[in-house]
């Protein structure tokens, strides 16, 4: 069968015999790249957490970029460890591996790329709070496939990269420390809608958790049951939002009583006729 | 990334300055701390200031009617001010309580301000205790300074560096007042001059710990090439470099770290007379209290809010920050046992000595600083 000899032997042309595949050093360069990348990942968070907060951020988003560049190496090292790295037999590879990854791993593959895309294109980094459909978190990990999402009830969500080719992805600090955070107030229409504001303005910067060199703004709009207030202010660390969010809540409303401002009440929904 | 790479060196090292072989036990204190230093002079002060001011005070200046004295910690601008008012015999308003400021009442006992019947000029020594971080106090500071701006009267505000720098983001306070007046830095030459003009220096030779060098070495004659760039010994240019220029912080670590040498057996008259005349000076990197691990946000916040507000007791800090009282006074606790915090009369402040590591960690985590 002329064919299969000549595929065998085509075989045999790309890949090493196995007494000339270093199978000690495959073997260990393996085991240290897997041990490599653990380390960083491990490593990363705690030296992050001992620089300045302002520094954080400016250091975590290189892990999985340290990481991506150790696989990296550890596939250029191995694959002329079993295959003669000719070009015709790098082609030949390339070749298979695409038929493969095109019919059985086609998703797995969409992801591995959206990730390397990801690292070049930064919709989201290590550190942001994104929301992804509806999952809305901090990214803690950039792996191969998929993004590390940790909500705030601390559940971990693993998000397929793939999802960036087709869903929207809303960052809210975008490798920044300040993130906006926005408490809401609805009022009663009778009152003195000046001095609401400036009330909720003084709210703001009476926070410990405010940011300083963000704007704080208050935006009004009249609603037909009442006066919805939106009180809009940035904090030190996005990390601290739900903090400040329910810091600017609680001020809020003992300012306002204070003020003698009284809730909005919800309408009530009409009952059915008949 | 420069800043990066110091915070680096920091973190793997204890202290800039090599440990010294051997360090001196034994503080100065007592009669020798005292004759061996001194205590600031704000009376010189502020007199200097009511000279600089002298055409405003006797209203040559019409076109400006408010004058500002700001100053770091450590400059304690509240006596100057004190000095002048008594000096001159002009009214003076006093700090604010908490419950002032946050009651229903507040500001009932500035209407002087608006009082035309009264003449000369008004002065608020302390405007840091005027205000509290809180909706309220804010509404009330917003409301004395508009009295100060529409009073038909001269008014001498000082206020601490922090709080200015607050209230100029929260209520844009520079713009009604105008620029401060401020103290000029004192680098190595000030405060070389400062250190010797303690009469009794003299009577003593000061020496860095592990060197034999002298701290106040001879310095050029007048008319000599370097006499106008002397600017002290190199202690002394590290010493006003690490207080940031802030001569009571500066003050605050010469006076920490005076040593005398350990007494030896079998020494002659003549030796012990000499030892006993030579004081060790500890660098002040040595001194400063280290930063714990342990420090989280909520530590931040206690220091901060001290520092907005020149020092605060337990009872106002409750008042400010969105902590249970345990939690509050958990931290305050902890915050003394590492040494950046102390309270005099229960009201706590940042130590002068922890001021500069205190200061560069806020700064560090993006909290508002003053500009100095």
């Amino acid at each position: 069968m002329p064919d299969t000899k000549v595929t065998r032997e085509e075989v045999s042309r790309i890949l090493r015999d196995w007494d000339e595949i270093p199978v000690l050093e495959a073997l260990l360069v393996l085991v240290a790249g897997f041990l490599l990348i653990l380390a960083i990942k491990w490593s990363f968070p705690r030296f992050t957490k001992r620089l300045p907060g302002r520094f954080r951020l400016w250091v975590l988003p290189w892990e999985p970029v340290l990481r991506m560049g150790v696989l990296l190496l550890m596939i250029a090292w191995l694959i002329p460890l079993f295959i003669h790295p000719t070009p015709e037999n790098v082609l030949a590879i390339s070749g298979a591996l695409a038929v493969v990854l095109g019919f059985a791993f086609k998703d797995y593959a969409s992801s591995l790329i959206a990730g390397v895309v990801a690292l070049y294109e930064r919709p989201y980094r290590n550190g942001d709070w994104v929301k992804i459909e509806d999952t809305y978190g901090e990214v803690k990990s950039l792996d191969l496939r998929t993004v590390q999402i940790l909500t705030p009830d601390d559940t971990l969500v693993a998000m397929p990269h793939s999802k960036m080719w087709t869903t929207a992805i809303y960052n809210g600090n975008s490798g920044q420390r300040d993130l906006m955070c926005v408490a809401d107030f609805y009022l009663h229409p009778e009152h003195d809608g000046q001095t609401v504001r400036q009330s909720l303005t003084d709210v703001a910067w009476a926070s410990p958790y405010l940011q300083f060199q963000k704007p704080v703004l208050v935006v009004v709009a009249e609603k037909p049951w009442g006066t919805h207030y939106r009180l809009k202010a940035y904090p030190i660390d996005g990390r601290d939002q739900f903090l400040f969010v329910s810091d600017l809540t609680l001020r809020g409303k003992a300012a306002l009583q204070q003020l003698g401002a009284v809730p909005a009440v919800a309408p009530h929904a009409a009952p059915p006729e008949g | 990334m420069i800043a990066l790479w110091k915070r680096l060196k920091i973190m793997l090292r204890r202290s800039d300055d090599q440990p010294p072989e051997t360090l001196p036990e034994r503080h100065a204190e007592g009669e020798v701390l005292d004759a061996a230093t001194l205590q600031p002079n704000w009376r010189l002060a502020a007199m200097a200031l009511a000279e600089e001011l002298r055409p405003w005070l006797e209203g040559r200046e019409p076109d400006r009617n408010h004058r500002v004295l700001i100053g770091p910690p450590g400059c304690d601008v509240s006596t100057v001010l004190h000095a002048i008012s008594q000096q001159q015999k002009l009214l003076t308003f006093g700090p604010l309580t908490s419950e002032a400021i946050l009651g229903k009442s507040a500001g009932a006992g500035w209407a002087a301000l608006a009082d035309s019947s009264l003449s000369g000029v008004l002065v608020i020594p302390q405007l840091a205790r005027c205000y509290l971080r809180h909706a309220n106090g804010l509404s009330l500071i917003r409301r004395l300074l508009e009295q100060i701006v529409a009073s038909p009267h001269r008014v001498l505000v000082g206020c601490d560096s922090w709080a200015w720098a607050f209230l100029h983001r929260a209520i844009g306070i520079e713009d009604l007042l105008g620029e401060p007046l401020t103290f000029a830095p004192f680098d190595g030459a000030r405060l070389d001059s400062w250190l010797r003009s303690n009469g009794q220096v003299a009577d003593y030779e000061f020496r860095q710990v592990g060197s034999e060098k002298s701290l106040f070495p001879e310095p050029p004659k007048s008319d000599h090439e370097d006499a106008s760039s002397w600017s002290g010994s190199p202690f002394i240019q590290r010493l006003a470099a690490y207080s940031r220029g802030n001569p009571g912080v500066a003050l605050a670590f010469w006076r920490a770290g005076l040593r005398r040498g350990e007494p030896e057996s079998k020494e002659s008259a003549d030796s012990a007379r000499d030892r006993e005349s030579v004081l060790w000076v500890v660098p002040p990197s040595q001194l400063t209290p280290r930063i714990s691990d342990e420090v989280d946000r909520v530590h931040r916040f206690v220091l901060h809010s001290l520092l907005l507000h020149g020092g605060m007791t337990l009872s106002s800090l409750q008042l400010i920050l969105p902590f249970d009282r345990a939690d509050i006074v958990r931290r305050v606790t902890s915050l003394q046992r590492w040494g950046l915090l102390e309270a005099r009369d229960e009201i706590m402040q940042v130590r002068l000595l922890a001021y500069p590591i205190v200061r560069q960690n806020l700064l560090d985590e993006g909290f508002l600083t003053d500009g100095f």
